[in-house]
This record gives structure tokens, sequence and C-alpha cells, in this order.
């Protein structure tokens, strides 16, 4: 090939690629306008078969109608969407019975076991609202995906297909799961919560693995369950500090005596992150007649554990404030440094600070 | 032996320098286009994530670490205030923001003990690294989440490590006082975090505010400039950010997390100590000292770059002001690899060393030499009948068009992608200045990096004065 071709071929090659290239956009940015449009026209669509179905009792046939005309992604993201409305128990059957039969859901279902994880991610979607009991292995299975946002959506079918396999099996392998997925999981625990609360009872009283017995307690402290607080009570002297730590914070959903007693020994922890915690707790529960068990804390060689303790004592009203006032005239330099902040700051700056 | 002896000598070396300039720019070239091949399947995986509604919203949760904003300001009296007010206001539920007054000449102190109502509190603060003096530490009777610190003027890495040693929680992200985040941009840099990916740091996008409409320090409406000089500049950033750290994320060897908005895990910075003054490219020295303290120590972290959150900033709009940043950016780049030789084709920094490290160095330290070279050598070739016109236009394919083929497929990335630019005239605008961009501009930049090699050599360390324009609220 001679210089004269090689060199035509070039520009020629180059010359297509950007023509190509500038159509491509132009193409692009027009199928989108229209494609777009398509979508409000479709999206306004639903708006009044929805309102007829959810406040009038209208049949969903006309909803389900209308969710079809959507492309197909959107109409399983809108299905995802319906999942975690308030919907009445009756109606929400109703509608998934409708969806069931939909060919265009049988086709997200069937992507369950798909190599591609956004495919997942629809048949997740999917079962999140049309999810039955003979969906559990699929549920399972999708819950435990290596992707979190196929999780996240398997998590939503939770409620509709739970027994007390799948909740035991979720509650081992919850420490398992990325910070947001078990965010989420728990809240959506919150809702299965009379069949959570007593395995998960169960679980902390006789849990031995440091990991999963702290995320336990933690999750009992999230669903607010007082039995697995109750439970959580009694492992306030365990030995892993990651432990003692989940039980001062769950302590603040169980205000009472045995709570006081065990965050006040939590207070004087050989560990600063356990004392800071403690500290925090009783700060919330607005346990006055701690203010002395705090004190000594102000001068903790530990920044983290005198910045909690000071602003658990301005929580405590007038009680805490007379320590810290006595701590900013004191001659402990780390006292009265951190006394001093906290005693600056207003009432909702402190709220703010407590809060973080 | 005579002059037609020595003026055909000349011919040989100018066609052989030439070729040799065609070759390297065709490996550079190709390299890039490889790393825009490596950046689709990224792209594509980011974008899916943060489509997902339901996602975005968990992630927008009480399930997001604590962070710590650091924000270095020298000489901000006009926008600090508004700045940190926009700081404060970012959608994330637990944010502490640490401006440091970095020995400001101006009354940028002044403004921020006005604007929120600050009082002196106590050094309550552990110092793990060692900076200029503190001189006072400001809490604000209006936001407890700020905290201010006054401190004897040291430069921006000094300003950052006090932040650092003042810094309250386990991450902390840099940004610079002028620099405008959109409102979820933190939520989304915190990402990996939460999806559970062992990262030590992460970089965010950085784009081209000038001319984009600002209301409260927020850019509410993209657009692109008119000028030459920055619309250039918006497409530089796009073919930056879009498919230079994507692809890299994709091989595994991201070199730079911006300086002007970066997550960092905090340990980690404390265990490398902090940003390095004296390094004029402050950002990038950090990001390889990083990574080599994570391979010397076996810490299976990443340093992953995600597209979808953004910072904007301004960009130089005077040539003037526009050779100093890209000088400087040269000499950080010059003084960085020669700081870490030892880790250029070292096996024992795997990726890094094996193909980021050498990338930066062929493919961006020397462009500017071999891309000068080779367009003064065609100059002085058509001129003395070293190389014909057929070369010539050879040499521009391989310059300029394969440049610009790579700018236009920036532009399809955005396009396919987040597509902050909704206007057909602001689309039409960056297909426009992705087609110049390389007759003129590129050249510009390649002769102001060219200075920082004299600079390198002679010690300069200074940054030069950036001037900016600021930016105008609406209806202004």
């Amino acid at each position: 090939m001679s210089f004269g071709v090689a060199l035509g071929v070039i520009g020629v090659t180059q010359g297509v690629f950007l023509v190509l290239l500038l159509l491509f956009l132009v193409v692009r940015r027009a199928y989108d306008r229209r494609q777009r449009a398509a979508f409000v026209a479709a999206r306004g669509n639903i708006a009044v078969p929805l309102r007829a179905w959810l406040v009038a009792g209208a049949h969903p046939e006309p909803v389900v109608r209308a969710i079809r005309a959507l492309p197909q992604g959107t109409a399983i993201g809108y299905v995802s969407l319906l999942a975690r409305q308030t919907i009445p128990a009756a109606q929400r059957e109703e509608l998934a019975a409708s969806l069931r039969g939909e060919p265009w859901i049988a086709a997200a279902l069937a992507q369950r076991s798909s190599r591609f994880w956004w495919r997942r991610l629809e048949a997740a979607r999917a079962l999140s609202l049309v999810g039955e009991s003979r969906d559990r292995a699929a549920v399972d299975a999708l819950i435990f995906d290596p992707h979190p946002a196929v999780q996240v959506a398997a998590i939503s079918a939770l409620p509709r297909v739970a027994d007390a396999v799948l909740i035991g099996s979720v509650l081992d392998r919850l420490f398992r799961f990325p910070k947001v997925v078990r965010q989420y999981l728990t809240s959506v625990l919150r809702q299965t919560r009379s069949a959570v609360g007593p395995a998960l009872a169960l679980r902390i009283r006789h849990g031995t693995e440091l990991a999963e017995l702290a995320s336990w307690i933690e999750l009992a402290e999230v669903i607010d369950d007082h039995e697995a607080i109750a439970a959580a009570l009694l492992r306030g002297d365990h030995p892993a500090e990651g432990v003692r730590r989940a039980v001062a914070r769950a302590l603040r959903r169980h205000p009472g005596p045995d709570a006081l007693r065990v965050l006040s020994a939590l207070v004087g922890d050989r560990a600063p992150s356990v004392r800071a915690a403690a500290a925090r707790t009783l700060g919330e529960l607005g346990a006055t007649a701690s203010a002395p068990v705090l004190a000594p804390n102000l001068s903790d060689p530990v920044w983290l554990v005198r910045l909690r303790t000071a602003i658990a004592l301005a929580q405590l009203g007038e009680r805490g404030r007379a320590v810290l006032r006595a701590a900013r005239d004191g001659d402990d330099r780390f006292a009265a440094d951190m006394a001093s902040m906290i005693s600056g700051l207003s009432d909702g700056a402190l709220l703010e600070l407590a809060d973080a | 032996m005579d002059g037609t002896f020595f003026l055909d000598l000349l011919r040989r070396a100018i066609s052989w320098s030439d070729h040799a300039a065609i070759v390297y720019l065709l490996v550079i070239n190709t390299s890039y286009a490889v790393l825009l091949l490596a950046s689709i399947p990224e792209l594509w995986r980011h974008w899916r994530l943060a489509a997902d509604e339901h996602l975005q919203r968990l992630l927008a949760s009480d399930a997001l670490p604590p962070l710590s904003l650091m924000v270095p300001a020298h000489n901000e009296e006009v926008s600090i205030v508004p700045s940190v007010l926009s700081f404060l206001t970012l959608e994330y539920p637990n944010l502490e923001v640490i401006v440091v007054n970095d020995g400001s000449s101006d009354d940028t102190l002044g403004e921020l003990m006005r604007a929120f109502d600050l009082y002196e509190v106590p050094p309550a603060f552990p110092v793990s690294i060692a900076t200029q003096p503190v001189r006072a530490y400001f809490r604000s009777r209006l936001h407890s989440r700020l905290l201010v610190l006054d401190k004897a003027n040291g430069g921006k890495a000094d300003a950052l490590n006090a932040a650092l040693n003042a810094s309250r929680h386990a991450f902390v992200v840099a940004v610079d006082a002028d620099t405008l985040i959109e409102p979820d941009a933190l939520m989304r840099l915190a990402r990996p975090f939460l999806l559970g990916a062992n990262v030590a740091a992460v970089g965010g996008t950085i784009r081209v505010a000038n001319s984009c409409t600002v209301e409260f320090g927020r850019v509410t409406d993209a657009r692109v400039d008119t000028r030459w000089l920055v619309g250039c500049q918006v497409v530089e950033y796009l073919r930056a950010f879009l498919f230079g750290r994507l692809g890299w994320n994709r091989l595994g060897g991201n070199l730079i997390i911006s300086g002007a908005f970066g997550l960092f895990r905090k340990e980690y910075l404390v265990a490398i100590k902090g940003y390095r003054t004296g390094n004029v490219t402050e950002d990038m020295d950090l990001v390889v000292r990083l990574h080599r303290y994570l391979r010397e120590n076996g810490i299976p972290a990443t340093l992953p770059f995600i597209p979808d959150p953004v910072a904007w900033t301004e960009v130089p709009t005077s040539a003037r002001v526009l050779a100093r940043q890209r000088e400087r950016w040269q000499r950080g780049l010059i003084g960085t690899m020669s700081e870490h030789r030892g880790m250029i084709l070292n096996p024992r920094y795997g990726t890094i060393g094996m193909l980021a490290m050498p990338f930066f160095l062929v493919c961006e330290l020397f462009a500017p030499l071999v891309e000068v070279i080779g367009w003064i050598g065609l100059l002085v070739g058509l001129a003395i009948g070293a190389v014909d016109a057929g070369f010539a236009g050879l040499f521009l394919m391989v310059a300029v068009g394969y440049g610009t083929l790579l700018s236009v497929w920036a532009i399809v990335l955005e396009e396919l992608s987040f597509r902050r630019y909704r206007r057909r005239v602001d689309f039409w605008r960056l297909v426009g200045f992705a087609l110049i961009e390389g007759l003129g501009y590129r050249q510009m930049t390649v002769f102001f990096r060219l200075q920082a090699f004299w600079k390198f050599s002679r010690g300069v360390e200074t940054w030069g004065k950036m001037t900016r324009e600021g930016f105008a609220p609406r209806g202004s």
C-alpha cells in the first residue's frame, strides 16, 4: 500500500467515523425527546385509573393496562414503586393477581437467574409486588445476590413471602450485607416485627459470634423490639467491645432502672468507644441522676469520650450544666476546654451536635 | 563537506523526528482510545446504579457515614460566606464543615465571624500532622456543624492538614472554597462505601461552571460558555473525566482524585502524614503516595472514580491565567513522577506501577516535548522540503483528527449518560468546540506545559496568581 493510499484510508476512516458520531448524536437527541414525550404521556395516563382503583375501588385492569403501555423497564420500575406505597392489603393482592398473568411480568420474572445484574434487578422488582409463597426460593436467592441493588429490590418482596425459615436465614447472614442494604433490610424487618422479634431475641441470648451478635443488637434497637432489647441488656458484660458498644446504643430504646444500671457501668468501660456510646445514650435518655457518674469522664484521656460526655451533661439540664460550669473553672485543662466549648453552644446547635 | 550535505542531514533529521512524532501521537491517541473503550462498561454500570431511584433514596438514608468537609480558604472575603452556606446546606445528614482561614490578608475571617456568629473555643483536638501554627479555633453559635480555624499561611496542603487534624469523622472530603457542589453530590460520592466496597478514596467529576446560572451557591442551569478558551476547556474536562478517569477505573490505576472534590478515608491520610506541602499539585502527589502506602502494606483498598457526583469550578478565562495553571499542573506531574520514579515499572505496585505511571510518564509528561518537536519539525520540514504535503496531512490527521474524534466520543458518552447540557444550543456549542479544540487550543496548552520543564529544573515552587471572574448570580 502506498503512502498516499494509507493517507486516504486514514482520512476517510476518520471522516466517516466523525460523521457517524455526529449523526448518532443528532438522532439520539431526537429519539430521546420523542421517548420522553411518550413516557410523560403514558405516565399521565396511569393517574386517572390509579385514582379510580385506589379511591373508588374500581377494577385494577385499567391500571394494569396503563402500566403495560409503558416501556418494560419503566413499567417494572413503576410496579416496584407501587410495592412501596401504602395500599390496603386486599387491593394490593388484587393488583398483584392481575399483574401476575401479564406476559411482561412473566418475562421479567424469568430473568431471576440472568448473568446480568440489571435483569435480575427487574425480576426482584417484579417480585416486590407480585411475589407469592411459591417464589420464596427465588426471593431467598435474590436477597443474597452479589449486587446490592438486586438485594435491596428483593428485600422489598420479603414481607410478601417471608416465613420463619426465610427470616432466620436473613438474620443469620445480616452482618454480611453492605451497610446500605442492612439499613433497608432493617426498615423492612420492622414491618414484620412480630415474626422477627422472638427469632432475634433467641439469637441475642445465645449468639456467640461477635459480628452477628453486634448486628442483631443494632437491629433490635432499630426495630425497637422490647423482647430483643431486653435480651441485649444481659449482654452488657460481653468481652467484645463491639457488642458492649451496641448494647450501650440499644438501651436508648429501653428507659428504665435496669438500663441505667447497665449504662452507668458502661460509662466506666475499658473501651473508649463504649464509654462514649454510654454517655451519649444517657444524654439522650435525659437521665439526670447520672450526672455524677458522667462527671469524671470529662477528664477522660480520649477526646471523643470527653466530647460525648460534655454533650450528654449539657442535655441533662441544670444538674449537668452545673457539672460543666465546675469543670470549666477547674484545674483540668482537657475538661475545662471541652466544657467551655460545649457551654458556648445554643440549644439548637447542641441538638445538632448531639445528633452528629 | 558542503552546505548541501548539512541541509540533507537536516532534512533527514527532521523527517525522522516527524515520523517518530507521528508514531508517538498515534500511540498516545490509541492509548486514549483504549481508555475510552474501557470507560464504556464503567459508565454503563454507574449510570444504571445512578438511575435506580429506589437505591438512590436509600443511599440518602441514615446509613451514610459521617463526613468532615475540609475547606481551605485564602483571601476569599468576597465569596466565603455564600460558599460556606452552600456547604452547610448540602443534602447530607451527618456533615461537619471545617473552614481553614490560611493566613488571609483580607477580611475572610471577619466575614465568617460576623455571618456565623463565631466564638473562640479551646483547641480540643488531637493533632496528628504538623502544620503552621493555628492561631485560634472558632465554633458557630448558629451552626454547630461549622468549625473555623485561623492559622498562619502555609499553603493549601498545610491548610488541609490542619483541617484533617481537627476533623472528627472517619471520612473527609477536600473541596476548594470556590467549588460549587451539587446538593446530592456527597451522597453519591459515598456510594462505594455504602455498597460494601473496600475503598480508600473516591473521586467525583469536576465540570466547568463559567456561564452557568448560579443561585445560592448552586448551579441551577448548566450552560456552555461561548468563549473559545472556556468552551475548549469544557470539552477537555468532559474528556478527562468521562473517559480518562473512568477508563483508568476499569484498568485499576486511577492516579488523580481532584483536589477540588475528593473523599478520603481519614486513617489512610493520617498514615501517610496528610498532604505534602511544597508540592504544586498536592492532589496527584497524595493519590500516588496513597497507592504506594496501600500496596506496601498489603491493604486491598481501591481508589475509584465515580462519574455522577458533580462539583462545578470556574476555569481560567484568559490565556495568561490558563498558562499559569497548565504550567503548574505539568510541573506537579514532573515533580510527582520524579519523586516516585521507583514505582515506575515496578511489579510490586501492580497496575499503578506497571501501567498507570508509565502511561502518565510517556503520554502525559513527555507529550508536550514530543508534540512541539513534531510541530516545529513539520513547519521547518515543509519550508526546506524535508516533508511533503501528504506527510503534513498525515501528521494533522494523527495529531488533530484522532484527538477530535476522541473529543466527540466524550460528548457521545455525556449524551448517553448524564446529559447535563439540556439546551440544543449548548449541545451544538459542545460539538463545535470539540471540532476546533485540536486547532490552536491544544497547541497553546502544549506550549504552556513546555515551560514547566524549565521552571522545574530551576526549582520553582510557586503557584502563580489565579484570578477569577466569580459566579454571577441570576439576572445580573
